[in-house]
């Protein structure tokens, strides 16, 4: 007997009146119940929910467009001047409002991370649903493949793809999608076999239970689940590498959709004379990053009951 | 078949594929090779020329197979930009990467597994519930961000360490491995050791806290875990010394889960020594790497590129096998 | 014969996020040294939390002890710190799990987990322990001995595991050996070797077994006195003989009415017992059996039974009960 066991047995096989009382649920309005008590979730959850309506409402929370040839003028060869009344986060080495284009800068980052997660989660569900459940010939074709792909450092591959596809917004969703793929791909894949070989599919199917609805309601929602949570954290995974291909340089070359990782692509040679050009930018970054971090773990508790410690 | 001799096939076609696609990959770039070394102002009898010269007019196919050859040869040809061979070039920069990426490593795993196993053992206390928020800060910081901050704290404001490159200029050592910490122990210089080892600091920390804070996750989850088996009753009821208990049953069963997780972060350390290295003027293998893909730098980039996958490759094999060494259910499976 | 262990009024609690688990509400146990006693139960009912709370393995910090005693030749061994319970643990009183598939290390040889124990005891030399644990393996029966020093867990059986267990706990000749279920998760042919080779160790030494178990079948045919464990309290105790051939608690007779017997009379269908036990996140009060009694007296079950000597009943026979079954059931006439 484990020790887990021994817990169980000293609560005893509990009649069903006695206790409190949990009324009957589903998997995911279980789970769902377990994630509005989990603190870190909701702190993630608020953190996101922050980050979005400053997104949706940058055009009216910041001062200033996040780009003017005019601005320039107001640096008078000093850089750079950090906070004041007028500037809450400074000025930036053109002159901009540092405040200003870190709030436009949610609009980028967020929207880099939902538009790739989303093109990998769809292709690599795809393969690896495919793989999943046609096995054979067609499993081992695609897991060769994905096997190749994910042999390449992530971020290599990524700056790969950039150079292949050249600059701009789109092509970083792109390519942080594609490398987001094979990982999705092998996810589902092996949380397929998993449930394919449970004994609640294997139950299902002894009693008749129709095949599709064994797909449906038996395998897909059980093997759903990892994915739900890798998801998540693909986002917080998103951002971090979108913010690395602007600080190479490799970011998107439009100066009026500023970029958290662009802004701190030049700010090595300010440190000295601006740090604040260097420290806000990637506060934006860690905070949004943590958010998604805080409800990805928080999703992976309340899916998982078991993995609660 | 033993795990060992299928594990080495698996690496063949793993391998191919990857040649593959580095070789379709280079001849997709937008503007050609030749274009990306004779600049824009060229004729296009000069651009033929070159793809002679380099025999990019051939089929691709053919390509190819000189490819392979070339790589089995480990011919890797010379860098446009430098003109230096590109063989020679990895010889000159891998180590620089690879002694920052084992320091980085070195700082993870040092501080990583007794962090966990200590968080473990004082579950739901405040040490605990620190080094919970601990590491999820650390795997929230981008590496170079944290390298910025580090580099603007102990360099620039407290002038503590260095802030740029492997050594100071005025420390001149032989360079026989370009290791510079084993350079400077093999030219007997105490100085230099101490100088390389102040260069590495920074950069380490910066490279080695997202492999730290997921190593202490790792290593916490796991040994709750096994602390609640029942095999770690039985050694408790055997009346064994504790420290006996935490190391030959809790921490060895542990340890299997945290070494699939320290291989998987390779892969995390080479993308964030590209990072690293630009922010300390690092001279390794990825800032040339990434110069090359501005310069469409391509023999840098086939030689490169592959060596590095390949490193990947082979070090994940180590830890597979590895691992192999400390779960005696995989060897006879 | 002599008191080897004694425990008196044992409570143990547990905290869990649901409140507290009151598992065991003050038993008592007696063990002589040499002699094999029975501690039967449905699962939930205590008796293996009772068997950790003797070596204080109850798994921390959810699991205490809030009262009571375990006397160990008359030292109690519930005060006693980490490093004074680990002379006692393996050595002293030693035991056997339910589950030899995951009671034994993965990672490690059986000569390097049978050598741990008697390094830690008896034999810090490593040649002569190894030396020991050979002999050990024999003994418990496993062959060729010399060479599966060497092998890991996985390549043995479930039922040569658990002679590894076996090996394991009797390698310093401890005074006293806890078996918890040590039949319960292997197949019924191997599960009449062990118990062949429990019965054999105890008859060659003078080491006592405390055999836990929800099978009657296993405590009739080895041990000598029985105790019935019903929601953390004895319901009955008594020479194994007697309380099969005239059970006094209806609990008691409940049990053996619900187990099927080889010969028995037809006629007599399995009767199951009405109900499930109570949930134990409340301290009994009353009669925790009252509720599935087919005996029960409205008028007295508010109150909390305490085992007692029942009018005609053999010597040392104690039930809990206000009620007691006056005649030997029928069905229940061979032990």
């Amino acid at each position: 007997m484990s020790l887990s066991e021994a817990q169980a047995e000293s609560v005893g096989a509990a009649p069903p009146a006695a206790g409190p009382v949990h009324p009957p649920t589903g998997l995911w309005r279980d789970a769902w119940g377990r994630l509005r008590h989990n603190r870190s979730a909701v702190v993630g959850a608020a953190i996101i929910g922050l980050f979005v309506l400053i997104a949706v409402f940058a055009p009216l929370l910041a001062p200033e467009p996040p780009s003017s040839a005019t601005f320039l003028e107001r640096l008078g060869g000093r850089c750079c001047p950090g906070p004041s009344a007028a500037h809450w986060f400074g000025i930036d080495e053109l002159g901009r409002d540092e405040l200003s284009r870190i709030l436009y800068g949610a609009r980028t980052s967020l929207l880099i991370a939902v538009v790739s997660v989303s093109v990998g989660l769809t292709f690599g569900l795809l393969l690896g649903a495919l793989a999943g459940y046609l096995r054979g010939i067609a499993d081992t074709v695609v897991m060769r493949f994905v096997d190749i792909l994910l042999a390449f450092p992530s971020f290599l591959f990524a700056i790969g793809l950039v150079a292949l596809l050249g600059p701009g917004l789109v092509q970083i969703m792109v390519a942080i999608g594609v490398v987001n793929i094979p990982v999705f791909a092998r996810l589902l894949r092996g949380s397929m076999l998993a449930v394919r070989e449970s004994d609640y599919v294997l139950a299902a199917r002894s009693v008749g239970v129709p095949p599709h609805r064994i797909l449906l309601v038996h395998m897909l929602p059980n093997a759903l689940s990892p994915v739900i949570v890798a998801a998540t954290l693909a986002m917080a995974t998103a951002i971090i590498e979108a913010a690395g291909l602007g600080f190479l340089g490799l970011g998107n070359p439009d100066p009026s959709v500023p970029e958290w990782g662009t802004m701190l692509a030049n700010t090595p040679r300010f440190l000295q004379s601006a740090p604040h050009l260097a420290i806000l930018p990637g506060v934006a970054i860690v905070l949004s990053v943590l958010g998604f971090n805080l409800v990805g773990d928080g999703l992976r508790e309340a899916i998982d009951p078991k993995l609660r410690t | 078949m033993s795990y060992v001799t299928r594990r080495l096939l698996l690496l063949v076609p793993i391998l191919l594929g990857v040649s593959l696609l580095v070789f379709v990959w280079i001849r997709a770039l937008p503007g050609g090779p030749a274009q990306g070394l004779l600049g824009e102002r060229t004729t296009p009898e000069a651009v033929q020329a070159l793809e002679r010269q380099y025999g990019l007019n051939r089929p691709l196919y053919v390509q190819y197979g000189r490819y392979l050859d070339s790589l089995v040869h480990l011919q890797l040809g010379t860098s446009i930009t430098s003109r230096r061979p590109v063989a020679e070039e990895i010889r000159r920069r891998f180590p620089a990467t690879a002694e920052l990426a084992l320091a980085a490593m070195a700082v993870a795993v040092a501080a990583g597994i007794p962090l966990g196993f200590l968080a473990a053992k004082r579950h739901h206390r405040a040490f605990d519930q620190l080094s919970l928020v601990g590491s999820l800060l650390g795997i929230s910081i981008p590496v170079f961000f944290l390298a910025l901050l580090l580099k603007y704290l102990f360099a620039v404001r407290l002038g503590w360490l260095p802030s740029l490159g492997r050594l100071d200029v005025t420390t001149d050592i032989a360079h026989p491995t370009n290791f510079y910490t084993i350079d400077a122990v093999l030219a007997g210089s105490p100085a230099a050791l101490l100088d390389a080892l102040r260069h590495l600091v920074l950069p380490a920390i910066a490279l080695g806290t997202i492999p730290l804070a997921i190593i202490t996750r790792i290593t916490r989850a796991a040994v709750l875990d096994v602390m609640n088996e029942d095999y770690v009753r039985t050694a408790r009821a055997k009346g064994i010394a504790r420290r006996l208990v935490d190391r030959r049953h809790i921490l060895r069963n542990a340890l299997l889960p945290v070494s699939t997780v320290i291989g998987l972060q390779i892969g995390l350390l080479l993308s964030g020594a590209i990072l690293t290295e630009t922010v300390f003027a690092w001279g390794g293998m990825g800032t040339w790497i990434f110069d090359a893909v501005r310069f469409r730098d391509y023999p840098v980039l086939q030689g490169g590129i592959l060596f590095l996958v390949i490193v990947f490759v082979l070090v994940n094999l180590v830890v597979d096998l590895s691992y192999a060494l400390i779960d005696p259910r995989i060897r006879y499976r | 014969m002599t008191t080897l262990l004694e425990v008196r009024d044992l409570h143990v609690q547990f905290r869990t996020q649901r409140g507290v688990t009151h598992a065991v509400n003050g038993i008592d146990l007696t063990l002589r040294r040499g002699e094999t006693v029975g501690l039967v139960g449905e699962s939930g009912c205590g008796k293996s939390v009772t068997a950790l709370a003797i070596l204080g393995l109850l798994p921390a910090p959810a699991g205490r002890v809030t009262g009571g005693y375990v006397l160990l030749e008359g030292r109690d061994l519930l005060p006693l710190d980490e490093t004074d319970l680990r002379q006692v643990r393996g050595s002293e009183v030693a035991m056997v799990f339910q589950d030899p598939m995951t009671s034994l290390n993965p990672v490690m040889t059986i000569g390097q987990q049978l050598t741990e124990v008697l390094r830690a005891h008896v034999l810090p030399n490593r040649r002569q322990a190894r030396r020991r644990a050979m002999e050990l393996l024999t003994m418990v029966g496993i062959p060729s001995a010399a060479s599966r020093l060497d092998d890991y867990p996985h390549q043995f059986s479930g039922g040569m595991r658990q002679r590894v267990m076996v090996a394991m706990a009797v390698a310093c000749e401890p005074k006293l050996l806890i078996a918890d279920e040590p039949t319960t998760a292997l197949d019924v042919t191997i599960q009449a070797q062990i118990l062949a080779l429990l019965r054999r160790l105890v008859a060659d030494s003078d080491m006592a077994l405390l055999l836990i178990t929800h099978d009657l079948g296993v405590v009739a045919g080895i041990c000598k006195q029985t105790n019935v464990m019903y929601a953390g309290r004895i319901a009955e105790t008594g020479a194994t003989g007697d309380l099969f051939a005239k059970p006094r608690h209806p609990y008691t007779v409940g049990l053996l009415r619900s187990i099927p017997r080889l010969g028995g009379a037809r006629k007599t269908a399995l009767v199951p017992i009405p109900g499930a036990p109570p949930s134990l996140t409340a301290r009994p009060v009353g009669c925790p059996f009252a509720p599935r009694c087919p005996r029960r007296v409205d008028e007295l079950c508010w109150r909390l039974p305490e085992p007692e000597p029942v009018p005609g009943a053999a010597l040392g026979q104690l039930a809990a009960c206000f009620n007691p079954v006056p005649q030997p059931e029928p069905t229940a006439s061979r032990p």
